[in-house]
């Protein structure tokens, strides 16, 4: 039967133990509001029993290690989640960009278009009116400075996303090298046997941030989180950390490479994701259905106002300059300065406004994009508008998405104050009651040494 | 014709609260599954039901008696463009949930898997 120094024994691991997931409770409490921070809980086991003579004693309690409760499953979802929502908030603060361009109904090349052909209807009451041709030239003009900025900004907005390229590359380095630092942490506390549950907090929320630059593959290994990218190269292996590059080709774009590789196409998620999907897919996109309409209609027009003949009897000469293929709206400009060169007339009469018609009728007339300039235009505002509204969409359901798996992380490895306080009572019970226990024990010794002196006596 | 008039304006006003309770609805649906709380959305998805039963016949109805005016079939408009942008919300988030609910039923077919032989190659850090 076991004495009672070893019931004193028993009693003091117990006292140790629930001093621990007392220290282990207040710690949760006092990290109730830290980010990232994932609630712990002590692992009480029961120590093995002794026998004597056949009988089985319990010999306490001992505290086998301090865990964080976590769920790989949901940080898995965070993380995949957090790179589409970071990716469709990025594509949706360029793509606001874009749209601020064709937004405003009363300026822009839609504007400026139904002006000019306004001022050609205007032209066609006094064909030989100075004044009205000079309104038209100037109407031109005001078309061509449309197609050339909006083109000039189009370019601004990509030269402006090439730059974040570098920066976020920069950015997600730093990062991995910092994550591959303390995966080598973690695996050195796993070798000795000790619980890394604060390092995993903070590679956890180094990760997260990782995760809202690019898109990552996430695998856990017993050297602690393997990361690579979208197709598979490694940014962390165990403690080491690779390097992505970016390097701009000869138009100056940059490009990411990893160990050599060009991985900028597979990066689709992320802002560094949605940055490159707008530069490179949007951007282009539009921009070229912007030259194409310009182009298209620059000879169209010319092709209307060729036909016809001016106001000393020349034949009509090209109205409007562009360049063929990319770069049709930031060339497209007004060739004819002299308000009499331009050809109104469709018999050669001063008088005559025939060819006006055939000039103002190229608004409607279907180009070869299939579709009339006022539409191919009406085509562009609409792409952008639903490309935007798409990225909205897409940002607010991630945004959504992830108040939903943040708030199930929550009910799993978030601290509950009112867990943790009827904790920090049924610790302060047992540790009260250990206490009582050595108090006892230590009467039940003094009786003891007490009877052991009456006898001596 | 002055009755006529207000018949056409009753039943617009009635087709424009419906969409637009129809569009509050699919909001409330994207906050049930935020908040994760499915009697909250089975809620919000009888309501959506009957609205957009509502909605059918008000439309049908609407094409009949014609739009009051201008201002009226802009109101329209923008309630249904507001609405198709709240459906965009909901169907790309129940895509996303349904992610998760995938990895969630992969992870226990894997726990289930201990009784089948086959199946105990293909565990749930595959499927992730």
């Amino acid at each position: 039967m076991p004495g009672l120094t070893s019931t004193m024994l028993m009693s003091v691991q117990s006292l140790l133990a629930d001093q621990a997931a007392l220290q282990v409770t207040s710690n949760n409490i006092a990290n109730a509001n830290t980010p990232g921070y994932t609630r712990e809980v002590p692992v009480l086991t029961e120590n093995t029993p002794t026998v004597e003579n056949g009988i089985t004693y319990g010999a306490g309690v001992t505290l086998e290690k301090v865990q964080s409760i976590r769920d790989q499953l949901l940080d898995l979802r965070i993380s995949e989640e957090t790179q589409q929502q970071s990716g469709a908030q990025a594509q949706l603060t360029a793509l606001n960009q874009v749209q601020g361009l064709f937004s405003d109904s009363t300026q822009g090349v839609g504007a400026d278009m139904t002006a000019f052909f306004n001022s050609l209807s205007q032209l066609s009451t006094n064909p030989t009116s100075i004044p009205q041709r000079q309104a038209v030239l100037t109407d031109a003009q005001n078309l061509a400075t449309s197609f050339n900025q909006t083109s000039t900004s189009l370019s601004n907005i990509q030269t402006s996303l090439n730059l974040n390229v570098s920066q976020s590359v920069d950015q997600i380095n730093s990062l991995t090298q910092q994550i591959a630092k303390l995966n080598a942490q973690v695996a050195q506390m796993q070798q000795l046997g000790q619980e890394p549950g604060v390092i995993q907090d903070q590679e956890t929320q180094l990760v997260q941030q990782l995760s809202q630059l690019t898109d990552v593959s996430i695998i856990q290994t017993k050297d602690g989180q393997t990361i690579t990218t979208a197709n598979g190269s490694a940014l962390v292996v165990g403690g080491q950390s690779f390097a992505l590059q970016a390097a701009a080709d000869s138009t100056g774009t940059e490009h990411v490479f990893s160990q050599g590789q060009d991985i900028t196409s597979s990066i689709k998620n992320g802002s560094l994701g949605g940055i490159l999907q707008v530069r490179d897919q949007v951007l282009p996109g539009v921009l070229n259905q912007l030259d194409t309409l310009a182009s298209q209609f620059a000879t169209a027009f010319n092709t209307a106002h060729e036909s016809g003949t001016d106001l000393n009897g020349n034949a009509g000469q090209a109205f409007f300059s562009s360049a063929p293929g990319a770069g049709a709206a930031a060339s497209f400009s007004v060739v004819i300065t002299d308000p009499n060169a331009i050809a109104a007339s469709s018999d050669g009469s001063a008088g005559s406004n025939g060819n006006i018609t055939q000039m103002t009728a190229v608004q409607s007339q279907e180009l070869p994009s299939g579709a009339s300039p006022t539409d191919s235009f009406a085509n562009i505002v609409f792409n952008v508008g639903n490309l935007t509204q798409q990225a909205q969409a897409e940002s607010d359901a991630g945004t959504a998405s992830l108040n939903q798996l943040n708030d199930q992380w929550g009910s799993v490895s978030g601290v509950s104050i009112d867990e943790e306080s009827t904790n920090l009572i049924t610790y302060q019970r047992a540790f009260e009651a250990a206490a009582r226990v050595i108090s006892t024990v230590d009467e039940l010794t003094q009786t003891v040494i007490g009877m052991g002196a009456s006898a001596a006596g | 014709m002055a009755e006529f008039d207000r018949t056409r304006k009753q039943v617009h006003d009635e087709h424009l609260a419906r969409v637009r309770a129809l569009s509050n609805e699919v909001q409330g649906a994207i906050c049930a599954l935020e908040k994760n709380d499915l009697s909250l959305l089975e809620e919000s998805l009888a309501r959506q039901e009957i609205l957009c039963s509502e909605i059918v016949s008000l439309r049908a109805k609407s094409t009949e008696s014609r739009l009051p005016d201008v201002s009226s079939a802009a109101e329209i408009r923008h309630a249904y463009m507001a609405l198709a942008l709240k459906n965009r919300v909901c169907a790309a988030l129940l895509k996303r949930s349904d992610r998760t609910v995938g990895l969630l039923s992969g992870l226990y077919r894997c726990y289930g898997a201990g009784l089948d032989k086959k199946s105990m190659d293909h565990t749930w850090s595959c499927e992730v």
